[in-house]
């Protein structure tokens, strides 16, 4: 057996058990970024890699053994190639070919009743001509430039699947989720309604929102199972990162993002996934709602205080995140491993407990990644149960 | 698994509404090519939009 297929299947163990709410060998240490840092770490230039993905496949695998990891998420990279030939206006390249994400507004407040009645038509009717101006072309033009896109789009996703297992052939690393849904408030504020619109719908059109997220749900459920790789398995997990809630009081988040947003969820668990949440921001006030779903759920935290969210999610929630990259970049290496040395303290007793940064590192600049490599060795040599 | 209700997807149904001629037996054969074509499209659309 080769040293990489022996080192994915030890990390995958490592990992399951974990996930399992049990004690694996050590503390699992999962790889919270984009292709985008390594990239920057090996030096090579982010624009070119976005138009040629070769540079992908070359940066990644150094990247995750030099940052000693058990574990990564899929390759997620928006090309150009597919963003700029059907004309996007979401999502646009900056000047070094890092993809940003602009405030934009996909549906009018007027086209609600729409939606509801039909949300798959909506959305290719009148959502994706807004964002993607190249559908909106007369004549046959705009029917070929849906096709291009569509190309583009099988061609880069397969592109970036083989990148995932090149990543576990070459160095070992098993790439832990597979496909990306959203919970349908956080698809309609997005880039349906945006984050003013939705803002305002809540207050003026309450009902409608709430119909609409009922509405997109079917659409999100059925996507979630059929874009995962296979019949249902723990491990990859389906990933689902969580936008709104923060930036919702409780009452706010109980009547419009918790009912379809929990049933997807549980309905996902109960057909036999595991559903891994990026739980963005500050969810101090709602750790009683994290709490009450159902078991195969792994909660990747942003903020919170790593003993309370413990207490409050941890017997049936497996726990990653937390630590704040901020300190990569103003603390002392021995003040990284401090905060290293705490966290493990309060997370990893009992198991189900993945160490993992609060954010996703975007890019190189201004973190010392050396600092990265001494917190994991010191999770490494001290994580061990 | 739930299918989703929608004009632009359901093709084989709104296919089969305008051509009488189809048999059971067609149906059976024709309708889960267009299944997986509607699951692609699904895929497709929402994934520009995430």
């Amino acid at each position: 057996m080769s040293d990489a297929k022996r080192l994915l299947d030890e990390r995958l163990i490592r990992i399951e058990k974990a996930v399992n709410l049990q004690k694996p060998d050590r503390i699992p240490i999962f790889a919270l970024n984009g292709p985008e840092v390594a990239i920057d770490y090996c030096g090579r230039h982010l624009k070119s890699a976005t138009w040629n993905l070769e540079i992908v496949r070359e940066s990644l695998p150094i990247y995750y053994q030099d940052m000693k990891v058990d574990a990564a998420a899929s390759a997620f990279l928006r090309c150009p190639g597919m963003y700029t030939a059907i004309g996007s206006q979401n999502f646009v390249p900056n000047k070094d070919g890092f993809m940003q994400h602009p405030e934009v507004c996909g549906m009018l407040a007027s086209e609600y009743e729409e939606l509801i009645k039909d949300p798959f038509k909506t959305l290719v009717d009148k959502v994706l001509p807004r964002q993607y101006k190249a559908f909106d072309q007369p004549g046959g033009l705009g029917g070929l430039n849906l096709a291009k896109g569509a190309l583009s789009y099988v061609r880069y996703t397969k592109i970036l699947r083989e990148i995932d297992a090149h990543c576990s052939a070459t160095v070992g690393v098993p790439i832990i989720f597979d496909n990306m849904i959203e919970a349908p408030f956080d698809f309609l504020a997005d880039q349906l309604r945006s984050f003013m619109g939705i803002s305002v719908d809540m207050h003026r059109c309450p009902e409608l929102v709430e119909q609409a997220c009922e509405a997109l749900f079917p659409l999100l459920l059925r996507w979630g199972v059929t874009s995962y790789t296979g019949p249902p398995k723990k491990i990859p997990a389906i990933f689902m990162p969580l936008h709104m809630p923060s930036f919702l009081n409780p009452k706010q988040f109980e009547r419009f993002y918790w009912p379809t947003f929990s049933r997807l969820v549980n309905t996902l668990t109960g057909l036999g996934y595991t559903v891994t949440l990026f739980i963005e921001g500050n969810w101090s006030k709602l750790y009683d709602y994290l709490g009450s779903l159902n078991p195969n759920v792994v909660g990747i935290f942003e903020y919170g205080e790593m003993k309370t969210i413990k207490e409050k999610v941890g017997k049936t929630m497996c726990i990653m995140g937390n630590y704040p990259i901020e300190a990569l970049k103003s603390h002392s290496t021995e003040q990284c491993i401090d905060i290293a040395k705490k966290m493990i303290a309060e997370g990893a007793p009992g198991g189900g407990y993945i160490f993992t940064t609060g954010k996703s590192i975007l890019r190189g600049k201004g973190l010392d990644l050396e600092k990265l490599q001494a917190v994991h060795q010191y999770v490494i040599d001290h994580g061990k149960y | 698994m739930e299918t989703i209700k929608s004009e632009y997807l359901d093709y084989f149904e709104s296919y089969a509404a305008q051509h009488p001629e189809i048999t059971a037996e067609d149906a059976a054969i024709m309708a889960d090519p267009w299944d997986v074509n509607e699951d692609m499209l699904l895929g497709y659309v929402l994934s520009l939009l995430i």
